[in-house]
């Protein structure tokens, strides 16, 4: 459906065949009409499971040569942010490539793109932690796709700003909603005599109000359900990523990282990428 | 704290004999809860407004004033999570301060006939039929404890029901009512409930008097009647011709005392509402705007109310200026229609709702071609509100008619 060479990424429409080049030029034509504050860069992305070097080499090198081309075709430069995006798959050389010549671009904030596409833990935290080491430290970094609680909070460990995902409010969508310990299907039988809120001390006007056996009824039915769990997980991650920034406020980020973690893994049995992220930070988990 | 009860505040009483028919200013009050009349009540599937939570309704009806119905079709599955939870069907669906009315049919759907068994109702639910005598309903109504409750009926009447088949559901619904009321009678959960009595007959005049005729013994007893049994499909209740409709309501009218509560759901036509409120209805249901919803329509038709000869009139003025659209009827336009993608203007001009307010025609538009459920919740807050004002702008003109 889509097709790239250097001019841009041709798209096939599915519905009539039609195809429509999406240049670096015209996406940030695009987005300087929607005008959001924070725009991206077009960039080339392999996938990070391909064992294809010489293309994520290319992919990496466009990925610069179309940031200058989004970098001029940028005409509300003092009002809208283009992020360049480091890739280089899990590539440890690329990845230094693809963010040192970044650097030398004149930007506001950098974004860490290319990962979340199905790689190993091991390997995901390797690549985030070297971007965010050779990121200027006064420049916000941006990791793209990362939207699961544990991954948030090792991120940030590793030095990562920002986020963006569509995993809480696609979730919701399935049924299912966040809790301290993770996550529960609210699709499941044993939630049809739950007369408990979601999360027991919850904020959210969904916990105020309704049972985890109300929604249990709504949630493979209602399009209401889809709102509620929203609501709901929304918030989850609001409070959480507010959590962070309260504990490094007061210096006690890594007491915070613990706590999560216990609630996570109340039989401490951490996953070994976290144990090893975490240990790379100085942060050790009891 | 007393049950709910019903009043007429105003309506034609010029010669001191209150007539049966003719528009009507009513009030129903439930402790500190009251919905004047004409009013309808809030049409939801599954416990909710469809697409709307709580909290964003609460945004659309600020003041604590309103009915739901709970149809029974979606409800029935919350009978054994409710046994457990206690506290009835309100709480249960996060609706606690509001009022509450049970009822037998989804009205907005369209919903197969028969497979009844003698006295056995067959309530067609998601998960297949299930018959329920009038004890299992009975022992379900204790449980969901509505403000107000339609007793168990067979009413999957329509325009091609035999004459037999609507004497059945005439003869069934009479017993089953009589049945219902006792056990009302007997139990002390369902003190704080009240009853509405169905009114079968199909379009037979006869056998709606038959029906109204036998109710009406039990007045006392019953804090209205629910104008039953005349579709069972609610996607094509706004093709029901109002000649065929009218005059048996009308007729039917004349047999029911005049100080209870009339009610009839299914979405009709703002202009047939207004021909049964000018015979006498005081209550409908959400059903109409919901089905506008559905087609992914907003309702924008422009009205002028009056009121002349002991009732009101209704002009449309539709002055909708986009010629070029195709619309399905006098009011409301069709927001997936492409004539909507670069209109940069509210749904309706006038309107104060959250989503006119903050929302173009063509972010509307954007929404629902690409299916994302934001367009449904904005369409349902625009349709909810406009459909309150239109009630809202009845009620003024009988109350200025009253005070003249």
């Amino acid at each position: 459906m889509a097709e790239i060479n250097e001019e841009g990424v041709n798209f096939e429409s599915p519905y009539d065949g039609t195809q429509s080049l999406l240049t670096p030029e015209k996406s940030i034509q695009i987005q300087n009409a929607i005008g959001a504050d924070i725009i991206m860069q077009l960039d080339d992305v392999v996938p990070t499971t391909s064992k294809d070097d010489k293309r994520m080499e290319e992919a990496t090198y466009r990925t610069t040569r179309w940031l200058d081309r989004c970098l001029g075709a940028h005409e509300r430069p003092n009002e809208q942010n283009i992020f360049p995006i480091v890739q280089g798959g899990l590539i440890e050389d690329l990845r230094r490539l693809s963010a040192n010549l970044h650097l030398e671009r004149k930007v506001n904030g950098y974004a860490i793109g290319g990962l979340v596409g199905g790689e190993e833990k091991k390997d995901f935290w390797k690549m985030v932690f070297l971007s965010t080491n050779l990121l200027p430290c006064d420049k916000p970094k941006y990791v793209m796709g990362v939207g699961f609680a544990v991954d948030l909070v090792i991120c940030c460990a590793l030095g990562a700003d920002m986020f963006d995902c569509v995993f809480p409010t696609r979730t919701a969508r399935f049924g299912c909603a966040l809790i301290s310990s993770g996550q529960i299907s609210l699709r499941r039988k044993r939630f049809r005599m739950d007369f408990e809120p979601i999360e027991k001390n919850c904020s959210c006007s969904t916990c105020k109000t309704y049972t985890r056996a109300y929604l249990h009824q709504i949630v493979s039915t209602e399009a209401v359900s889809c709102s509620l769990l929203s609501v709901h997980n929304l918030n989850y991650q609001m409070q959480l990523m507010k959590g962070i920034r309260e504990s490094i406020k007061v210096n006690k980020f890594p007491e915070f990282v613990q706590e999560f973690m216990t609630n996570m893994y109340p039989d401490k049995n951490y996953p070994q990428w976290c144990l090893d992220a975490l240990q790379s930070v100085n942060i050790e988990l009891k | 704290m007393d049950p709910t009860q019903f009043s007429v505040v105003t309506g034609d009483k010029s010669n001191g004999i209150p007539p049966t028919n003719g528009p009507r200013l009513g009030s129903l009050k439930h402790s500190n809860s009251q919905v004047v009349t004409p009013a309808f009540m809030y049409y939801t599937k599954y416990g909710s407004v469809p697409y709307i939570s709580r909290e964003v309704f609460e945004k659309i009806v600020p003041d604590d004033q309103a009915l739901f119905n709970f149809p029974l079709p979606t409800c029935l599955s919350f009978y054994q999570p409710l046994k457990e939870f206690k506290r009835g069907l309100n709480s249960f669906v996060g609706l606690e301060k509001y009022l509450s009315c049970c009822s037998i049919n989804d009205y907005a759907v369209d919903t197969p006939q028969g497979y009844n068994k003698k006295d056995n109702v067959a309530i067609k639910t998601k998960c297949g039929n299930q018959l329920i005598n009038h004890e299992k309903y009975m022992d379900i109504i204790e449980v969901f404890k509505p403000t107000m409750y339609v007793t168990l009926s067979i009413s999957d009447i329509n325009l091609d029901s035999s004459p037999s088949a609507i004497e059945k559901s005439v003869n069934i619904s009479n017993r089953l009512f009589k049945s219902c009321l006792e056990r009302h009678h007997q139990s002390e959960v369902l003190k704080q409930s009240c009853v509405i009595a169905p009114i079968q007959g199909g379009y037979n005049v006869q056998e709606r008097i038959r029906s109204a005729a036998f109710l009406s013994e039990y007045h006392n007893d019953i804090l209205g009647f629910l104008f039953d049994g005349f579709f069972t499909d609610g996607t094509i209740v706004e093709e029901i011709p109002s000649d065929l409709i009218l005059p048996v309501i009308d007729k039917t009218m004349e047999y029911l005392p005049y100080d209870k509560m009339k009610i009839i759901f299914g979405a009709w036509t703002p202009s047939l509402i207004i021909d049964l409120i000018n015979s006498g209805v005081d209550m409908f249901d959400s059903s109409f705007p919901y089905i506008t919803t559905e087609r992914n329509s907003a309702l924008i038709f422009d009205y002028n109310l009056k009121y002349k000869n002991e009732s009101i009139i209704m002009d449309i003025s539709n002055c909708e200026t986009d010629k070029n659209v195709d619309n399905l009827n006098e009011y409301e336009i069709c927001l997936t229609n492409t004539s909507h993608f670069e209109k940069f203007v509210p749904i309706k001009d006038s309107c104060t709702c959250l989503t006119c307010k903050k929302h173009t025609r063509s972010y509307i538009h954007h929404l629902l071609v690409s299916n994302e459920l934001l367009g449904s919740i904005l369409l349902t807050i625009h349709n909810l509100h406009y459909f309150n004002q239109f009630f809202k702008d009845i009620r003024e003109v009988l109350t200025n008619a009253n005070s003249n």
